[in-house]
């Protein structure tokens, strides 16, 4: 399988002199197409700032990121609003949904900017299982169900990468699963999803496990056999 | 405990700076306008009668109504009335020339005279048959210069031809360059006198010497000239001699009858009712902007309310810190700009006034009561809009107020249930729509800020249209000349005034939904689509309150014109309604333009974050 991305040395530091933080260290990993990869970090290991440069909205000092064979760290910052806008579906952790708009206005938000390849919204919603709720607002969902539209909105953009930041985060237990089990699905249809976590429970689910502390990979390894979402208990 | 409470308000305070000077500024400047344009009619109606004590003006003009004028015994009647103190008779015409002009011919005991002696600006009185001097010139009045000779038919039984002018003067009655009417038989002939000339009595033939039609009285009065107890006094002087003589008889004019004190009474009398209107345009603007600034305050210290109310703070205190921040700025502001506007204002007009009326030099008085009454009600406006923002916030549980405020939740709005209308909108006009009746209290208030501005703006090229309307008019044609810098003034103080309300409310709607832009921008928005977001926003607002705004001005300008009865609104063009339709669209474009890097500005992180 080819790599859809691939992150050579990236490096970020905030401040200068006395206050400098290395945010990211020399940083290098590669993402296959067709797989869930989880980053795993406790708070301040950098898990922020990689999102960040992996969604294309912060720059790295240094370092490659190469993504369908191209160097997102090149860059300028209007070439990477397109390459948010084309390659990138994002996840938020707190869903973070227009609260004027529908359900299928949310994700009509991400279609419309996408033209003729993005998917239909009214589909996506029903793959997500909120069918029945297309004209609910956000203030009359659940938080599971809010999560499913922000789901739904990064999926109808039919973008090559989808980036969750902490998605179960904001959500009770059972909802949490019954979210990864949509993204897990996903990733068997084909898709390539990353999702970046805290939660250590996660690690087992996924095809590739980085984890990340002090802004450094301190291991990175591939996962023949991931588990089962119904089997991870935490 | 208390100590540090008040060290926190000290500190806050001065980290708030800035919203201290933007309440300061708006009510300093504000003030400084209201209350300048209010001290304005009494400091000139000072001036005004200032001249005809330093020309010793009559208080009263006893005028015969006899083809032969005053007899001796009557004139030594009405000198010894009761009241009257001092008298002068002298003979006043007005003459037709061969062309058909009309000039007024005054016979004057010079050495004699003290009553409204003409003041000799330039060369000498008449000594000699054969000189005459002449009123100085106006617009409406010929200027002649010294050794010039002259010939006047009208006057041929006083003077010789070829008369010569000795000099040039001022009558503190004719202190207005407005043209005088000509005193004719048939009192519908409206005429106006070219010239007014004074010859000595003494150079005149014997058999003209005695001619007596008019005396200037000088009543005992101590109060000040023109004020309501002089009016009393001379009126009852007025009414004696009238029940002496018999109105057939003589005809009485008071000072304020003569035609320069009526014409500058009824100039005056319009300032007055204009510095009437504006304080409500100020006052609308202060509002607006000390609301804006206090609710921001308020609201970034939700974190700071939270925890004095937790570390058991009473409520009153709080709410006390900020509306004592709100008096401090209005009322110092209001008290700075009362005493910068009440004087330099009327200092700054005086040369246009003085050029339609000669006034002695204006003396500085600081009593406006507009401006004392403007300070009064933005003092309480400001501190009823900040405690009921301060309270609001107190009402609540301590973790409730430092939360982030959830964002008003969506629902269907009216439009939708127009379906025909709402189907064919785009998607980006639904979700404005929506957005714009979600947030209420923006729509209001720069619907309310577009009205106002739209109303000066429009008021400002009715004034320009009702003076063009008007330039045939005496006076008018004076003001009317003046009328295009005062449009041009009042146009741009809208605007000015517009610009900054609309910026403030704009970038306050952007601050409330930093986090939904950021998200915006995650998703692949570029700046100018994120920008364009809020942007219809306002621009649709702006057009709806715009397009109400123009009936809404020409109902209030009708109002207005009726009460200054100045014109009339069918006078006002239709390009004046168009000129403020595009001009305050343009201008919301202008500020969408400012506010470009405000959206630029906005860190994607703020998406990331959590809402509590």
């Amino acid at each position: 399988m080819a790599a859809l991305l691939t992150a050579i040395g990236l490096t970020k530091t905030y401040g200068k002199g006395n206050t400098k933080v290395t945010a990211l260290d020399d940083v290098s990993f590669a993402v296959e197409r067709g797989t869930l990869t989880i980053i795993l970090g406790p708070s301040g290991a950098g898990k922020s700032t990689l999102l960040n440069i992996l969604g294309g909205m912060d720059k790295a000092d240094s370092g490659v990121l190469a993504v369908d064979g191209s160097n997102v760290a090149d860059y300028s910052q209007q070439k990477r609003a397109k390459y948010r806008r084309d390659k990138i579906g994002f996840v938020f952790q707190f869903y973070n949904l227009m609260p004027n708009l529908t359900a299928k206005e949310n994700v009509e938000l991400a279609t419309e900017m996408r033209g003729d390849k993005a998917m239909d919204p009214v589909a996506i919603l029903n793959k997500v299982g909120l069918g029945h709720r297309v004209n609910n607002f956000p203030s009359q969902l659940s938080g599971g169900e809010q999560q499913r539209v922000s789901i739904a909105r990064a999926l109808a953009k039919n973008s090559d990468l989808i980036l969750c930041d902490e998605p179960t985060g904001a959500l009770d237990y059972q909802t949490g699963k019954d979210i990864l089990s949509i993204l897990y699905n996903l990733v068997k249809e084909g898709k390539t999803i990353i999702i970046v976590t805290h939660n250590s429970a996660l690690q087992e689910m996924g095809d590739h496990l980085i984890r990340i502390k002090n802004g450094k990979i301190v291991s990175d390894e591939l996962n023949p056999h991931p588990k089962d979402i119904k089997d991870i208990e935490w | 405990m208390k100590t540090s409470f008040g060290k926190t308000i000290i500190r806050s305070y001065l980290h708030n700076k800035g919203r201290f000077l933007a309440n300061f500024l708006t009510v300093l400047f504000s003030v400084a306008i209201t209350g300048g344009l209010g001290a304005l009619p009494e400091t000139f109606a000072d001036s005004f009668a200032e001249q005809y004590v330093t020309g010793n003006a009559p208080d009263l003009i006893v005028k015969s109504k006899a083809y032969t004028g005053f007899t001796g015994p009557e004139i030594t009647e009405i000198s010894s009335i009761e009241g009257v103190n001092e008298s002068q008779s002298f003979f006043v015409f007005d003459g037709k020339e061969d062309d058909g002009t009309y000039n007024r011919f005054y016979v004057f005991d010079f050495e004699q005279a003290t009553i409204a002696k003409p003041e000799l600006l330039e060369g000498r009185y008449p000594t000699s048959r054969g000189e005459i001097v002449v009123e100085q010139p106006t617009k409406n009045r010929k200027a002649y210069a010294i050794n010039d000779t002259v010939t006047f038919a009208a006057a041929n039984m006083f003077m010789p031809a070829g008369t010569t002018i000795v000099g040039i003067v001022h009558s503190p009655l004719y202190s207005c360059v407005a043209k005088e009417r000509a005193e004719l038989e048939d009192q519908n002939d409206k005429q106006y006198v070219e010239g007014i000339f004074y010859l000595e009595k003494s150079t005149l033939l014997k058999f003209t010497q005695n001619m007596c039609s008019d005396i200037y009285l000088r009543v005992d009065t101590s109060a000040k000239l023109l004020t309501n107890a002089y009016k009393g006094q001379v009126e009852q002087i007025k009414k004696r001699i009238l029940n002496t003589f018999g109105e057939d008889n003589v005809a009485v004019l008071t000072l304020e009858e003569t035609t320069s004190y009526g014409l500058f009474r009824g100039y005056n009398d319009k300032v007055r009712l204009i510095g009437y209107i504006f304080p409500f345009f100020f006052i609308l603007v202060c509002a607006l902007i000390n609301h804006i600034t206090m609710t921001r305050y308020i609201k970034d210290e939700r974190a700071v309310i939270g925890t004095y109310l937790s570390n058991g703070v009473s409520k009153a205190k709080i709410v006390n810190k900020y509306v004592i921040f709100a008096g401090i700025s209005v009322f110092s502001g209001g008290v700075i700009g009362y005493l910068l506007g009440t004087p330099l204002l009327p200092f700054v007009v005086y040369p246009a006034y003085n050029a339609v009326f000669q006034m002695s030099p204006a003396t500085v008085s600081f009593l406006a009561p507009v401006g004392i009454g403007v300070i009064g009600v933005l003092l309480l406006l400001a501190l009823f809009i900040t405690a009921f923002s301060a309270i609001s916030y107190v009402r609540h549980e301590p973790s409730e107020i430092m939360r982030e405020p959830t964002p008003a939740a969506g629902k269907k709005i009216l439009l939708e249930r127009i379906k025909f209308l709402w189907k064919p909108l785009p998607f980006s006009f639904k979700s404005t729509f929506r957005n714009i009746f979600r947030q209420k209290k923006n729509f209001i208030l720069t619907s309310l800020a577009v009205i106002g501005s739209s109303l000066l703006v429009l008021i400002g090229f009715s004034l320009l249209n009702v003076s063009d309307a008007l330039k045939q008019d005496e006076l008018f044609s004076e003001v009317a000349s003046s009328m295009g810098l005062i449009s041009a003034v009042i146009v741009a103080f809208a605007i000015a005034m517009a610009l900054p309300i609309i910026y403030a409310l704009a970038s306050m709607n952007i601050a409330d939904r930093n986090r939904e832009l950021a998200t915006l921008k995650v998703l692949g928005y570029h700046d100018i689509e994120c920008s364009m977001y809020t942007f219809r926003e306002i621009l649709i607002i702006t057009l709806m309150a715009a397009l109400i705004a123009l009936p809404i001005s020409a109902l209030v300008i009708d109002a207005v014109l009726r009460y200054l009865e100045f014109g009339s609104i069918t006078d006002v063009q239709w390009w004046s309604y168009l000129s403020t339709f595009l001009l305050i669209t343009t201008s919301m474009v202008a500020v969408n333009f400012m506010l470009l890097p405000r959206i630029k500005a906005i860190d994607m992180n703020a998406s990331l974050k959590s809402n509590e």
